[in-house]
């Protein structure tokens, strides 16, 4: 054996054909045989591009306009169409981010595992059913000879990944490209898929290029590891070595940026709550149409939940655990089948106009949260709309303010929400919730959409407004690292129920449910130490 | 990024053809378009008749001019007749959800249930043919598929958090309708809107074709396509122009319908 | 899957009614006495009498809903005013004329302009494309009574390869009965292949950028592989649906082409019935041709979980 990579990437640029920008710039690697390597980036990095010109999967748009890509020894950027196929597939398998988009709707499980197996492989029609079946019972199909003629809706998000995973690896590739693949999947599910592939990959002897944006989890599984930013590699070498000692400045801010546990406050409980939610159940869908009776879902079962002054709640749960339900029933945006809120010591029903000047939202999506046909300015200045004590330049006046609390100048102010980028939208969504100096604050996932660094920045502003004015803050986030970071206490749910709850160091340090305990396996502690690097502590493991 | 396309201007163009005409048709026209002249009958395209004459010995340039004319007037009153009823029944059935919505889509799906000009010609044998009987017959056909595409993008806004967001705000509903949901509707709105205009002038001149619309002597493009139609051999001109201005004017709002799409769609929007 | 099939049966049948009530109300808004427009100017007073006793004019307008439904239910579609002929039989028989030119015209169409369109966008923005959408969005820009005259013109006059005016029954005679259907058919198959190449296209445009086109190519795939097995077949749903609306506007607003070829077919009675106020005819018609492009919309929905089996689950 020599020491040849499998994988050797030279100096490759990628750029966009029509407006000639270079989304990829001189970028080298190397992928050792068996080996897990990482690339990590924010978006925009350039890590999706550089990894799809390996197969020539390139968006029409983009082209190579130098470099090569040796695999095996062998030019893979000029190969002909016959050899390329026989690649694809056969020697470097794809595992793409998005289980709901992957698999194609209208072929069953069984046709779009066989036609990899056909196509690449010899075997008779009983062995390609043999292989299939022990491959999916291998990635944990319950019914693998039911899934064959099921179609993808059939499954959950987390299921379909490993159906995508069991397709892939049915072939036995050399190496597989998993491009964010447990991005878009519930914390606890992410980690078993990812373990999952770990444990396929290396009993097959496969090579894996994990793609990601999150630091800790590439870090978890590979050996090697390079960053990017804007199309540049700007930092590589040894896991361990780069998160202990990172040499570059971006490379320091991506691992400042992660979350950490942020200071332990005391916050005064012995006054009455100023929100109070008791015994809330919500149903859904219980609507009688002309055509059907649809039996109601219950979303909530009775839960309870109080929110003191100048306190920051976290609501944490994976989806479907009716986190957000609670949220927007306490919104008042998804009205209580039972139950009752009280707001300032009264029930909210007495007075809704007071409740709606003081308890204000952040939205999750800051693309969604803006009117497109609005200007920044007077999205802002819309929240203060119903303040009864303001004539119009006064308001005018406190809407520029709070922009510039945000962060935004005066020359943000007339640009429209699609001129902004997604950090500086969600500043705009911030701006306009505190605008009105609201008593109590819903934050709905705010930093979920967000990349790592502006990530960061946004929830330094929060806690900045938050202890500036005082108010108190539901924050829901399936993010435990970032409830960690902003939380007093922390309110943990599953299935419609609150299961834990408590300070936040006495959840994050001793669990008691298992679920909890899952959910904190998913994210590590972190230990800066004196050179900007980190030493990431996986918590509740031997 | 381009801002308008080659498409867009090409039908941009054949528009403003079509307005140009319709206005110039207003004040002037070579020849009195009614006149009647025995000893220039079906004459061939000359220096004099540009577009030759008809059986008549009309000038059909002329009568093409009054023509576009017609059809730019029925297409603007068709259109504006099915924006304003069908945004208005599309808003209320969105917005107000519960049986209300379902009573409103009822009936709205059943008129949509009746096959494109099959409604009109119904609503005509009612209204009378003659031009204000087109503009009711299309207008109530037509006014459906408005509803239809106002409701759906109402439906898709109100899930948009920006509406939530109004909600927490405090606004009430009629605010958070025509401050947030309206104007977010006038994407779609125009996008179909250019369409009808297109289906409008159409339906208009099949109508006119068949006898059942604006009835003659006053020339449209339709009715002018039928009075030529037993004279077509000798005289090819009379089936050649008037079908030649419908075809332009269709394919000019096509063309624009496309590029009005592609610009104000934003699912478009995102992709590039 | 019996529950999605009874699902849509059920949704249809308000429809049904919506429609039937619709055609009902039509003819009562017209101003005027609905016994005697339903005679027509000849009748006799005591022929007015009898007809307000069967229509039940003196009950309430409900009432009188429910003796129409019943009355058509049993077939009984009442009798022209004109020639005092049954009103169904003749829709149904002038019903077929018009129903075998669009159907062939519409799969004529499809067999063309669906191949094309998903060409188009496997090739999106390459010379075939813009070709193939330039033609489509032209061919979609011709009003089909005056490609019908042109047709007309070349081919019968100029040409004198086929029969200029008239109609033979196939049945009667099948070569000359074929000839006098072709113009008809290449009429409509050309303008409806602008709609369809142009719809096809969109919705594979739509398909061709999502994940699992590009997880397909990721496996290996040939290219025609990935178009025809994994894009056609979600594609073609969205088009599936336009198909069955043509079908069913092509049926409603088929009078012009009739006009044009002079083929008896229903558009042209409904048109020659408005003409002579033969409500009774006019009725029938509007309701016969709602109803079938119900039921052909129905099918068309029944049929689709072959092209998308995630609606059978919704």
């Amino acid at each position: 054996m020599t020491n040849e990579p499998l994988l050797s990437v030279r100096n490759l640029s990628l750029q966009v054909a029509r407006t000639g920008v270079e989304v990829v710039k001189n970028v080298s690697f190397d992928i050792a045989a068996g080996e897990i390597f990482g690339i990590v980036g924010e978006s925009g990095s350039g890590k999706t591009l550089a990894t799809r010109a390996l197969i020539s999967l390139l968006p029409a748009p983009i082209r190579v306009i130098g470099g090569s890509v040796a695999y095996k020894g062998r030019d893979a950027l000029s190969m002909k169409v016959p050899q390329l196929r026989r690649l694809r597939g056969g020697e470097i398998g794809v595992v793409f981010q998005e289980p709901m988009t992957s698999l194609n709707p209208s072929m069953t499980i069984g046709r779009q595992l066989e036609e990899g197996l056909q196509l690449h492989t010899k075997l008779s029609q009983e062995e390609r059913r043999g292989r299939i079946l022990a491959m999916l019972n291998r990635v944990g199909i319950r019914d693998p000879a039911g899934a064959l003629t099921s179609y993808p809706h059939e499954f959950s998000g987390g299921m379909r990944q490993r159906i995508m995973l069991a397709s892939v690896m049915l072939l036995k590739p050399a190496l597989l490209i998993a491009d964010e693949p447990t991005t878009a999947l519930d914390a606890v599910i992410q980690r078993d898929v990812m373990e999952l592939m770990v444990e396929l990959t290396q009993a097959e002897g496969t090579a894996v290029l994990l793609i990601s944006h999150d630091l800790p989890m590439v870090a978890r599984y590979t050996h090697r590891i390079v960053v990017m930013e804007k199309g540049v590699i700007v930092e590589e070498g040894r896991t361990a070595d780069l998160l202990d000692a990172p040499q570059r400045a971006y490379t320091k801010k991506l691992l400042s940026s992660l979350p950490f546990r942020g200071p332990t406050r005391t916050i005064d409980r012995t006054k009455a709550p100023m929100v109070s939610a008791r015994d809330i159940v919500v149903d859904y869908g219980g609507r009688r149409s002309l055509m059907k009776k649809t039996t109601p879902k219950r979303a909530l079962h009775g839960v309870s939940i109080d929110i003191h002054e100048g306190e920051v709640v976290a609501l944490v749960g994976g989806s479907g655990s009716g986190k957000t339900t609670l949220g927007r029933t306490i919104a008042g945006l998804v009205r209580e089948s039972e139950g009752n809120i009280r707001f300032g010591g009264r029930s909210r029903n007495d007075d809704w106009m007071d409740y709606r000047l003081n308890c204000q939202m952040v939205f999750q999506d800051p693309y969604s949260s803006l009117n497109p046909r609005m200007t920044i300015v007077a999205l802002v200045e819309e929240a203060l709309r119903l303040l009864p004590d303001l004539d119009a330049a006064a308001k005018r006046k406190r809407a520029l303010e709070t922009l510039e609390e945000v962060g935004l100048g005066f020359d943000y102010a007339g640009r429209y929400p699609h001129e902004l980028s997604g950090g500086q939208r969600q500043r705009v969504a911030i701006a306009r919730a505190i605008a009105r100096r609201p008593k109590f604050l819903i934050a709905d996932e705010p930093v979920s959409a967000l990349d790592v660094t502006v990530r960061a920045q946004v929830l330094e502003l929060l806690s900045d407004l938050q202890k500036r004015y005082g108010f108190s803050c539901l924050f829901i986030s399936h993010d435990l690292g970032v409830v960690e970071q902003v939380a007093d206490r922390v309110v943990v749910m599953q299935d419609g129920r609150i299961i834990e709850e408590g300070d936040r160091n006495t959840v994050f340090d001793s669990p008691k449910e298992a679920y909890t305990q899952r959910l904190l396996s998913a994210i590590p502690a972190l230990d800066h130490n004196a050179q900007g690097g980190v030493t990431l502590k996986w918590r509740l493991e031997n | 990024m381009k801002n308008f396309t080659f498409n867009g201007l090409i039908g941009s163009i054949l528009i403003a053809a079509l307005l140009l005409s319709a206005a110039l048709g207003l004040f002037w026209s070579p020849y009195d378009p009614m006149k009647l002249g025995f000893t220039a009958r079906l004459e061939a395209p000359s220096s004099a008749h540009w577009l030759g004459t008809d059986e008549f010995g009309r000038d059909v340039l002329s009568r093409l001019l009054v023509g576009a004319r017609a059809s730019v007037w029925i297409g603007t009153l068709t259109v504006t007749f099915a924006t304003v009823c069908g945004t208005l029944i599309g808003l209320v059935s969105g917005y107000a959800r519960g049986w209300i919505d379902a009573v409103i889509m009822a009936v709205n799906n059943a008129l949509l249930a009746f096959p494109g000009i099959l409604l009109a010609l119904g609503l005509l044998a009612v209204f009378g043919a003659n031009q204000y009987g087109i503009i009711f017959a299309l207008g109530i056909a037509y006014s459906p598929s408005m509803a239809r595409v106002v409701r759906g993008a109402v439906l898709s806004l109100r899930e948009r958090e920006f509406i939530e967001a109004s909600k927490v705000m405090g606004n009430g509903e009629l605010y958070t309708m025509f401050r947030h949901i309206l104007p977010n509707c006038v994407a779609p709105i125009t996008v179909l809107a250019t369409s009808m205009f297109g289906w409008a002038i159409l339906s208009e001149s099949a109508l006119s074709f068949l006898g059942l619309g604006v009835p003659p002597p006053a020339p449209t493009w339709g009715n002018m396509l039928a009075a030529g139609r037993p004279f077509i051999e000798q005289a090819v001109w009379l089936g050649l122009f008037p079908g030649l201005a419908i075809a332009l004017t269709l394919l000019g709002i096509n063309l624009l319908g496309d590029a009005l799409r592609d610009k104000l769609d934003p699912r478009m929007r995102g992709l590039k | 899957m019996l529950k999605f099939v009874l699902n849509r049966l059920l949704m249809a049948l308000p429809t049904i009614v919506l429609v039937s009530v619709t055609v009902f109300a039509l003819i009562r808004f017209i101003p005027g006495d609905p016994a005697a427009l339903m005679l027509g100017d000849m009748a006799q007073p005591d022929q007015i009498a009898a007809m307000h006793s069967e229509l039940g004019l003196d009950k309430s307008l409900p009432e009188q809903f429910l003796i129409w439904t019943g009355n058509v239910v049993q077939g009984d579609f009442g009798r022209s005013i004109v020639n005092d002929e049954a009103v169904l039989p003749l829709v149904v028989s002038r019903f077929l004329v018009s129903a075998e030119i669009v159907v062939v015209a519409v799969l004529l169409a499809s067999l063309i302009a669906v191949p094309a369109g998903v060409i188009a966008a496997w090739r999106q923005n390459s010379l075939t494309d813009l070709a193939l959408v330039g033609t489509a969005t032209i061919l979609l820009s011709i009003p089909t009574f005056w490609l019908g005259l042109l047709l007309l013109l070349w081919f019968g006059l100029k040409l004198s390869w086929l029969p200029v005016l008239g109609y033979v029954s196939v049945g009667s005679n099948l070569t000359g009965g074929l000839l006098y259907l072709v113009l008809p058919i290449m009429t409509l198959v050309i303008h409806e292949m602008g709609v369809l190449i142009r719809m096809a296209r969109a919705s594979t445009l739509e398909v061709l950028r999502l994940d699992y086109i590009t997880h397909a190519r990721a496996k290996g795939l040939s290219e025609s592989a990935v178009l025809w097995r994994h894009a056609f077949k979600n594609a073609f749903g969205p088009t599936w649906t336009v198909i069955g609306l043509i079908l069913g506007n092509l049926l409603g607003g088929i009078a012009v082409i009739e006009t044009v070829f002079t083929i008896p077919g229903l558009g042209r009675l409904m048109v020659d019935s408005i003409f002579a106020r033969d409500y009774p005819v006019i009725q029938g018609c509007l309701l016969f041709v709602s109803l079938s492009y119900v039921l052909v919309n129905l099918v068309v929905d029944l049929l689709y979980p072959l092209f998308d089996p995630r609606v059978v689950a919704e």
